[in-house]
Parts: structure tokens; C-alpha cells; sequence
């Protein structure tokens, strides 16, 4: 919607005169802090523990990396599970796998503090099938081109409130955007989604992951997504609200997903 | 209360026996030439003095005086007075239409309504605008706006440009109630923001109060704003219009029959679409922009005392791109109203009143489609009375009942769509209020509007209800019948102002109203957008509640040709809305999860000097104003600026007439840009980079400044013809005005910051602060004709 409405405003005002500057804005330095990036999927070795720091606004991008931190996962039969460093800030176990409605805990020690968060991974999410629609001369495609519009169909489980965060790539490559959405206007019904804005090229192969997760997770996505695409439409510009306890910035998520894939002719 | 409510009507009663044996004086006055209603014409007598009466909306005085002969003098906002004898031994009806001032041929003459009118008037905290002055002050594309050019007096405050959203005395946006014709209209923006909804063609008055309102107004914090549309011109056929770069209007007005009844109609149309289709860029030829409007209005007098009025506004904003994407929105309103005399004392209205706002966005086309769309609904029935007690006292009572309808979310799909959607459940509510309000002339000197107004919330059902826990998660759920009710608040609000006149030149007046507001606007932008949803207060949602106090001195100067005034307030909310970091508004069902609730303070100091008379007029208004937010789960609970927080505010405004036919005017705005919330670091999550707050609204947004142009060139009013009888060269008014409307914009190129963001530079990887300011020079111009 904000993505849409900023659309109308360029659109509007193009026309007669904008102009963009690079301003001098003198910004306070918050004190730099542990960032948690944990990531924890029901597949074998996409799971990982990424620990950096955060720094000043206008310094570089070469952010500091945390390689002396202990990382350990606990899952609710008390089994606990180490990632040991494996290099640049990323910590790794890699025959660990989430299993479906199961609760996990995490524990960080870095830079003298403990972070600890605690998640329950939800029921495994079923992609039902993918589908494409050809686009000749519609939809703001040319004529003589032609475009796929791919759709996605599934099923939401409506016995538990679901929250889903989808991905798609494209020839192996993640698409710059990603759809997050939960089942409220869904809930438990047979639904189909178009991914506007994704469209694939003949002999394209598409691949969709469907991440299933907690509310505490996919309210941090949504901060994080405004967060990140904040303009005028925006809400007051806020840190995504972690599940994290210490003094970290980060989230720990512990997710069902499921993949499917397909070759367009 | 009880017991003050006791001597609230013991002291009514006491008024109604002082009142008897008098006679009254009642009438309507009117305007000659279109016969329009004066609202606010005088009624004085000279034998009398400190004694006399106001019409009210309807342009109906009633003065009760003991018997006698007097000299009656009839005054009104730039209209010859008329001066009589009377002869006063019974009850009399005097009905006058009055002369516009200044219709000698050749001369100017610039007036305003009674001159010491600011003085004498127990009102205080109101904004009142010219429309005459909105013709002449230059505005975007020479659009002329009424909001906009209220954001030139203190205490009212522009969100800035691409908002018609405004601030008053540190209030949100959301917390003014704007009426036209008696209808709220809950979105009052078109083009996002840039254009507003009120058509001033279509527009008699235009009255802001900015705190101590009339006990008849009620359900926002912050602010009513009152607009009147014109009644239409009894008389004769007069049409009206304008062609400007943007948009195009056309004004209608005729008797249904002579002197008994008259219609307006009057509509507006943008074509920006049409300079799209010039742009290069292929996607902006195919888009479709523009928002149209329409005002009507009717009135028809059944008798000597009754009178009908019907009067409707439907305006939309169309945004598209080919037939794949559609966004439209709008507001409808709707007011019908009886007046009717009760004897010469007693005036009553009785109004019916409809009101709605809807968005709808649609993707895909055919049967492919999906659509999207929420809205608030409206019926209100109302009913005021004015009694005009004696020439002391003026009462005002009457109640009213809205139920409203708020449908937050409406999914439809196309049958090719092959699946359904869940809608949003509608909620429901009635909000009633009953009131009470007296003007007394307690001295000559002193005069008290004091008044009382109860107001009751109640939402009912159907639907089912959640219940929260403080984490904002959905704890419970309960389902309610038709009309049950689910939750109730009510509340009492004092309105008491009064004005004690120092001498004839300066007055001294204070203050107080408590208001309640039961329906909260839930936006989670910075900007005004028409996606934006009205939520009722309900089990989770407590009424927001404001106590405001204000102090004035006003003082005239040089036979009333300057007027000076300054007023400080203090504001105090509680329970006012924010939300939850990361709050997802939009289409959320659980949205009340979703907000915080927390406590405001508003306080500053209002400075105006106006010139009303002579070749040049104009004022000069000063605002120093401090308006903070404190919320337990924001900004760890510490008190913080809030957005619209703007420490100076400064408009300059000056208009010269070089000679009859042309006038130039100038504006120039500055105010301390908006506190917002800028980031003191960054991370990385998800290959992605974050940015890192500290404190909300921690910052601020580089000032504003700007200055606008314009100049009115009319063309020659008068023709030369000669006189049958005489012989003699006379000059005659032409029946056919017109002018040229020449403006320019932010006429020194000031790049004003609409947003400042932080981007990653694609070169260097280095993170900068990048201002987009919308608009540069802007000429515009206009022609408007009238016959």
C-alpha cells in the first residue's frame, strides 16, 4: 500500500517538478550493539547464527563481526545443541533440522551479555501446486512479449493462526521482494496468490519457499519491512520489535517451510 | 453535578419570567442582490445602549425589549447599515435585505464585519476567513482553498505540503471536526493531500474554533471547523466559473421561485490526467488522476415560518493505471434541515444529516479481479433550538443521535478468481449528545457564554468482539446481537468563555472547555492517506478527553482600522492514540491490538496583527507553541515532541488594491520543521540494512519557508451608456465579471524538505541523507468569470 500510494505521489508530481539532494545531517552515534540474525529451518543446513555489530550512520558497510560467542539451542525435550564459529560472525550446526510444532531456546554469550529467546516452530505450512498465467499485451507487458505471471496455490491450516513469509527466485537468484501475509482473511480455506511483480521469462525455472512462522516473528518482519521502506507513508520510523531478552538487536526464529519449483516451457 | 445542573436551569427560569412583558423585535435579514442569509447581522438600539442581536445561521434576530419607540440600527459584514425609527408597542416583524457596501460607482471600499466585532465578542480561540480574502491569496496551481489559507492564521497549522491535514494548538489532525452543512467530513483531502475537498465557490462562511466551542459542537479533541455552503441566489439566474491550469469549475444559482426559494449547484473537475498523457513515461500516459466534485444545495420557504433546506456534497478521487489497477475514494454527504419559528422568540432546527466515506482499490481486470475496500457511514438526526430570551440573553439547547457505521475491511474477487475472501466484521455505534449553552450580557461590559453538554458512546452489535491483553494479543472473544450494546462511555463538558470589555478600543477574555472524542482516526503514516480508517471506542478503546484554557487580550487601534490580539492556552489529553512499533493498520482485524494509549500536552502563545481597511490590508500572525506526547512503551515512557510540535510559526499576508481592478497580494510562510525520528546507527539483518533508532521524534526537519505572489486583474466592471431621459453619460454595472488570476508558488525556489531519507550511495556504499522536496517555482493561472 505505502509502496503504492508513494507510486501516486511520483507519478503526480513528476509531472511538474521534484528534485532530490544530498543533505549535510549531523546525527547522533548510538552505542554500537550486539545484532542476532538466527535463522533455524526444518531442512538440514539452513540453519545458522549470524553475530555482528551495529555502527554509525554514515560509516561503511564493513560490519563488525562476532567470532568468541558461545551459541547453543535447547529444543523442548531439553536436548541442547552447540553451533560452533565457523567464520565471519557465522555460527553453524549443520545436521541440525526444526522439527514442526516444537519449542526451541536459544542462548548467545557475546560481549559480555547473555541474549536468550525462546520460539515455537508452527504445524509444516503445504504449497498445493504452482501455476503461471501468459501475459501478451496486458498488465503493462508489450505486445510481442511475453511474460509469466506465476500463482501460487495453498491451503492454510486453520486450526492455528498462521503467519507466512514467501520467497521466490528465479533462475537461482532470491527476487528483491518477498511476501509476507497472515490468515486473516484466509483461515483455512483453499487460497490462490499472484506474484505481481515477479514475473518469469520462458525456460525460466521458478522456485518458491514458503517459511511458516510464530506472530513474534512476523511482527518483526513487519517492522523490519518498514523499517526499511520507510518514506513519507510510512509509520514513525521504528527498531522491528524483537524476541530477543538482553541487550540485542536481532530476532531468533524457528520455522516450518515448505518448496516446490517449476520450469516454465 | 446534579446540583449545578439544578441552578443551570434554576437560573434559565429566572431569565424566562424576566423576560415577559416585553415585545420582541424578529425578522430575517437578508442580501439584496443574491438574496443569501447574513449570518451574524446586528440588530442595535441606539436608546438602548450595550442592547442588541445577533441573526443566527438561518439569518434569523429576535430582540425582546420593553416597549417603546427606539432608533434601530441594522448592521452587517460589508453592508450599508440602515438606520429607523420604530414605533414598538406590540411585537413586530422586520424583515430587511441589505445593500452590499461600496457599490458606488468608481470607489473601493474594503470593509470587514462589524469593526469592533473581535472586541465586543465573547468569542475567543476562532479563526474566521473573508472569502473575498481567499480570492486574492495566492495558492498551488491558483487553486483557492479554504483550508489552506486557514493555515495562515495562528494556532492552525499546515501538515505540510501534500497534506490538507492540519494542526490546531497541538492536536493531531484527526482531533478537528470539519462540518460542512452540519455533515462531518471524515476525509477532507483530494490528490493525497494537496487539494481540499471544499469547492469555495460553493461556500458562504467559514468559521475555526480553535478551543471554547459552543456547547453545541462536540466529538473531537482539538478543533470544529464550520462551513456553510451558499444558499443560492433567490433573485435572478447568476452563473459563475473558473478555468485554471489544473482544474475547471462551474457555479450555478437560480430561484425556484422568487424570493421563497433557490438552488446552487456547483462542480469541479481536475484534469492533471490530461498532462500525464504528455509525460514520456510510458506508465504515466496510461495512468488516469483526478478527483471531481460536486456541492448542491435547495431551500424553499413553505411560510412565514417555515422554512426547507437540502444540501449535499459528493466528491471522488479517481486513480488508475490502464484497466489493471483502479484506487478511488471519496466522501458523500448529505443534510436535510426544517426550520420552523415557534412564536418570535424561538427558533428551531431540525436536521437530518448523512455522511460517508469510502476507498475501494481494485487489481486485475475482467473477471480477474480483486478489490479491495473500507468505509465509515453516518446518519445523524438533530435538533437545535435559539431562544432568544430578552435583550440580555441568548439560550441554545437541542440534542442529537448518530448511529455509525465503520466497515474496515471489504474483500471482493472476480468469479475467474475462483477463491473467496473473509471480510472484516463491521462494527457499530451510537453516539448522542444533548446540550445547553446561554450568551448573557451579565454587565454593559461583561458578557458570558456559558453552556453544558452531555455526550454518550455506546457501541453495539452485531458481531463479535476481542479482548486484548497488554501485549496487544487477542485474549478472548464474545459475540453480541443486533443492537446490543458491548461497551458504554459518556461524559460532561463545560464550555464557559466570557469577554469583559477594558474600554471601547480593548477587551480582556478567557476560556475553558473540556471536550470528549469517540471515534479515533487510525493512521499509521506521518502523512494524511485515504486509507486511513475510523475506529469507534469499544471495549479496548477508552474516549480520548481534552481540557483546554485560554486567556486573550484584544486591542483595536486607529478607529478600529488595526486589531491586535494575542491569546495563550493550555491544552491537556489523556488517553490519546500512537501505536505499536511495527503496527500493521491496514486491513487488520485486530487493529485495536495494535494501539497505545497515552497522555498530551499543548501549550503557546498566539500573536495576530491585521489591517482591515484601505488600500492595503493584511495581517501578520506569530505562533510559539510546544505540543508533547508521553506513552509508557514509547520513548521509554520519557515525554517527547510530537510530530506536528513546532516551535515558531510565522505568516505574513499582504493584499494592495492599486485601483479598482487590480490587487496584488503577497504570503510568506515560516515555521520550525516537524519533529521526526531520525536513525543514530545501522545494522545488518537478512543481507539487508537496518536502521537503528533511539529516541522517537528526536529531530527535526530542516525549516520551512516560502513566499507566494499573486495578482487579480478584473476587468472593467462598469460600462458607459447614455441616459434615455437625462441625455447625460452614465455609468452602469456590467452585468458580466470577470478576472485574471496570475500566481506563482514558492516564488524564490525554496527546496522545502517533504521527506529526508537515508540511502546507500550506488557508487561509493556510503550512507547519505537524501531531501526530496516536491515542488519548486510554481506559476499558475487562472480565469474566473460571473453573470
Amino acid at each position: 500500500m505505502r509502496i503504492l500510494i508513494f507510486f501516486i505521489i511520483i507519478l503526480s508530481f513528476q509531472v511538474v517538478s521534484s528534485c532530490e539532494k544530498v543533505i549535510d545531517l549531523p546525527l547522533n552515534d548510538a552505542e554500537a550493539t550486539l545484532v542476532v540474525e538466527a535463522v533455524m529451518k526444518g531442512c538440514v543446513g539452513a540453519n545458522y547464527v549470524l553475530l555482528s555489530k551495529s555502527r554509525s550512520v554514515y560509516e561503511g558497510q564493513n560490519f563488525e563481526k562476532i567470532e568468541d560467542a558461545t551459541v547453543t539451542v535447547t529444543d523442548e525435550g531439553g536436548v541442547v545443541f552447540d553451533f560452533p564459529h565457523q567464520g565471519n560472525g557465522l555460527y553453524r550446526l549443520p545436521n541440525f533440522s526444526v522439527e514442526p510444532s516444537t519449542q526451541y531456546d536459544i542462548e548467545v554469550n557475546a560481549l559480555g551479555r547473555v541474549v536468550t529467546a525462546t520460539c515455537l516452530s508452527p504445524s509444516k505450512p503445504k504449497i498445493d501446486s504452482l501455476t503461471y498465467l501468459t501475459l501478451t499485451g496486458v498488465f503493462g507487458v508489450p505486445e510481442g512479449d511475453t511474460l509469466n505471471l506465476i500463482s501460487f496455490h495453498s491451503v492454510d491450516n486453520g486450526a492455528e493462526k498462521n503467519y507466512y513469509l514467501v520467497k521466490i527466485f528465479r533462475n537461482g537468484e532470491e527476487n528483491s521482494g518477498y511476501y509476507l501475509g497472515n490468515d486473516d482473511f484466509i483461515n483455512g480455506i483453499y487460497y490462490e496468490a499472484q506474484f505481481f511483480g515477479s514475473e518469469a521469462e520462458p525456460r525460466d525455472t521458478v522456485f518458491v519457499e514458503m517459511i511458516s512462522m510464530d506472530q513474534a516473528n512476523y511482527n518483526y518482519y513487519v517492522g523490519l519491512s518498514n523499517n526499511i521502506n520507510s518514506g513519507p507513508f510510512s509509520a514513525a520510523p521504528a527498531n522491528p520489535p524483537s524476541n530477543l531478552n538482553g541487550n540485542a538487536l536481532g530476532f531468533f526464529g524457528a520455522y516450518s517451510t515448505d518448496t516446490i519449483s517449476i520450469i516454465l516451457p | 453535578m446534579q446540583k449545578l445542573l439544578w441552578s443551570v436551569i434554576f437560573v434559565f427560569i429566572a431569565f424566562f419570567t424576566y423576560g415577559q412583558g416585553n415585545v420582541t423585535l424578529s425578522g430575517n435579514l437578508k442580501d439584496e442582490e443574491t438574496g443569501e442569509d447574513l449570518i451574524g447581522a446586528r440588530v442595535v438600539v441606539a436608546e438602548l445602549p450595550g442592547v442588541g442581536a445577533l441573526t443566527n445561521d438561518y439569518g434569523f434576530y429576535s430582540l425582546s425589549i420593553a416597549p417603546g419607540t427606539y432608533t434601530v440600527t441594522i448592521k452587517s459584514l460589508g453592508y450599508e447599515s440602515v438606520t429607523l425609527e420604530m414605533d414598538l408597542s406590540t411585537d413586530k416583524t422586520y424583515d430587511l435585505e441589505m445593500t452590499v457596501e461600496g457599490k458606488v460607482f468608481g470607489t473601493v471600499t474594503v470593509t470587514g464585519e462589524k469593526l469592533d466585532e473581535n472586541i465586543t465578542s465573547a468569542e475567543m480561540g476562532v479563526d474566521k476567513i473573508n472569502m473575498k480574502d481567499i480570492e486574492n491569496i495566492p495558492v498551488l496551481f491558483g487553486e483557492k482553498d479554504i483550508l489552506k489559507t486557514l493555515q495562515l492564521l495562528p494556532g492552525v497549522k499546515s501538515a505540510g505540503e501534500g497534506s490538507a491535514g492540519f494542526f490546531v494548538r497541538g492536536g493531531s489532525a484527526d482531533q478537528n471536526l470539519i462540518l460542512l452543512d452540519e455533515a462531518p467530513v471524515y476525509n477532507a483531502s483530494h490528490l493525497l493531500g494537496f487539494f481540499s475537498v471544499f469547492n469555495s465557490d460553493a461556500l458562504k462562511d467559514v468559521k475555526l474554533y480553535k478551543g471554547g466551542a459552543p456547547a453545541e459542537f462536540g466529538g473531537r479533541l482539538s478543533s470544529v471547523m464550520d462551513i456553510k455552503m451558499k444558499e443560492g441566489n433567490s433573485k435572478r439566474l447568476s452563473v459563475s466559473g473558473g478555468l485554471g491550469l489544473i482544474s475547471s469549475k462551474l457555479t450555478i444559482e437560480a430561484p425556484i421561485v422568487k424570493d421563497k426559494g433557490s438552488f446552487i449547484v456547483s462542480a469541479r473537475r481536475t484534469y492533471a490526467d490530461i498532462f500525464l498523457r504528455l509525460s514520456k513515461d510510458e506508465r504515466a500516459q496510461n495512468s488516469i488522476l483526478y478527483f471531481y466534485d460536486l456541492n448542491a444545495k435547495a431551500n424553499y420557504r413553505l411560510g412565514k415560518k417555515d422554512r426547507i433546506f437540502l444540501s449535499g456534497y459528493f466528491g471522488r478521487d479517481n486513480f488508475g493505471f490502464a484497466d489493471q489497477f483502479g484506487f478511488d475514494w471519496g466522501n458523500a454527504t448529505g443534510t436535510f434541515r426544517w426550520n420552523h419559528l415557534y412564536g418570535d422568540r424561538l427558533f428551531g432546527n431540525t436536521s437530518v444529516i448523512f455522511s460517508n466515506y469510502n476507498y475501494k482499490i481494485k487489481f486485475g481486470a475482467g473477471e480477474e479481479t480483486f478489490q479491495i475496500g473500507s468505509e465509515i457511514q453516518d446518519i445523524n438526526i438533530k435538533e437545535d433550538f435559539d431562544f432568544f430570551i430578552n435583550s440580555k440573553n441568548t439560550m441554545s439547547f437541542g440534542g442529537n443521535i448518530i448511529h455509525h457505521t465503520f466497515r474496515p475491511g471489504e474483500i471482493e474477487t472476480g468469479s475467474d478468481i475462483g477463491f473467496t475472501l473473509n471480510d472484516i466484521e463491521n462494527r457499530y455505534s451510537l453516539e448522542s449528545a444533548a446540550y445547553i449553552s446561554n450568551e448573557q450580557k451579565i454587565k454593559k461590559r461583561w458578557k458570558v457564554v456559558y453552556g453544558l453538554r452531555y455526550s454518550n458512546f455506546t457501541q453495539i452489535g452485531p458481531g463479535n468482539i476481542f479482548s486484548y491483553d497488554l501485549a496487544g494479543n487477542v485474549t478472548d472473544t464474545t459475540a453480541f446481537d443486533d443492537w446490543e450494546p458491548v461497551s458504554s462511555y459518556h461524559g460532561l463538558s463545560p464550555r464557559l468563555s466570557t469577554n469583559f470589555s477594558i474600554d471601547e478600543k480593548s477587551s480582556l477574555k478567557a476560556s475553558y472547555a473540556r471536550t470528549y472524542q469517540y471515534i479515533h482516526l487510525v493512521s499509521n503514516s506521518t502523512a494524511s492517506s485515504p486509507t486511513d480508517i475510523w475506529v469507534p471506542s469499544s471495549n479496548n478503546i477508552e474516549p480520548q478527553v481534552a481540557d483546554q484554557v485560554s486567556v486573550g487580550y484584544f486591542r483595536n487601534f486607529y478607529d478600529n482600522m488595526l486589531e491586535f490580539s494575542v491569546e495563550i492556552y493550555y491544552k491537556d489529553m489523556r488517553r490519546v492514540i500512537d501505536y505499536r512499533d511495527g503496527a500493521e493498520v491496514t486491513l487488520n482485524p485486530a487493529v485495536e491490538g495494535e494501539l497505545l494509549y497515552g497522555i498530551g500536552r499543548a501549550y503557546g502563545l498566539e500573536l495576530l496583527l491585521k489591517k482591515r481597511r484601505g488600500k492595503f490590508t493584511g495581517w501578520v500572525s506569530y505562533t510559539l507553541s510546544r505540543s508533547e506526547r508521553k506513552f509508557d512503551d514509547i520513548n521509554d515512557g520519557a515525554w517527547y515532541a510530537a510530530r506536528q510540535d513546532r516551535t515558531h510559526d510565522i505568516s505574513i499576508v499582504g493584499m494592495y488594491n492599486f485601483t479598482d481592478r487590480i490587487t496584488a497580494s503577497a504570503t510568506w510562510v515560516y515555521y520550525t520543521g516537524n519533529a521526526v525520528t531520525f536513525p543514530s546507527g545501522k545494522y545488518s539483518i537478512d543481507g539487508q540494512i537496518v536502521n537503528l533508532y533511539s529516541e522517537r521524534n528526536g529531530y527535526r526537519m530542516p525549516d520551512y519557508h516560502r513566499l507566494d505572489l499573486g495578482v487579480t486583474l478584473d476587468n472593467k466592471k462598469f460600462k458607459t451608456v447614455l441616459d434615455a431621459e437625462s441625455g447625460k453619460e452614465v455609468q452602469v454595472e456590467k452585468r458580466f465579471e470577470s478576472s485574471w488570476n496570475f500566481s506563482v508558488y514558492n516564488a524564490y525556489g525554496r527546496e522545502n524538505a517533504y521527506s529526508i531519507s537515508f540511502q546507500e550511495n550506488a557508487e561509493t556504499g556510503q550512507t547519505e541523507a537524501v531531501q526530496l522536496a516536491l515542488f519548486k517555482i510554481i506559476p499558475s493561472i487562472s480565469y474566473n468569470f460571473k453573470f
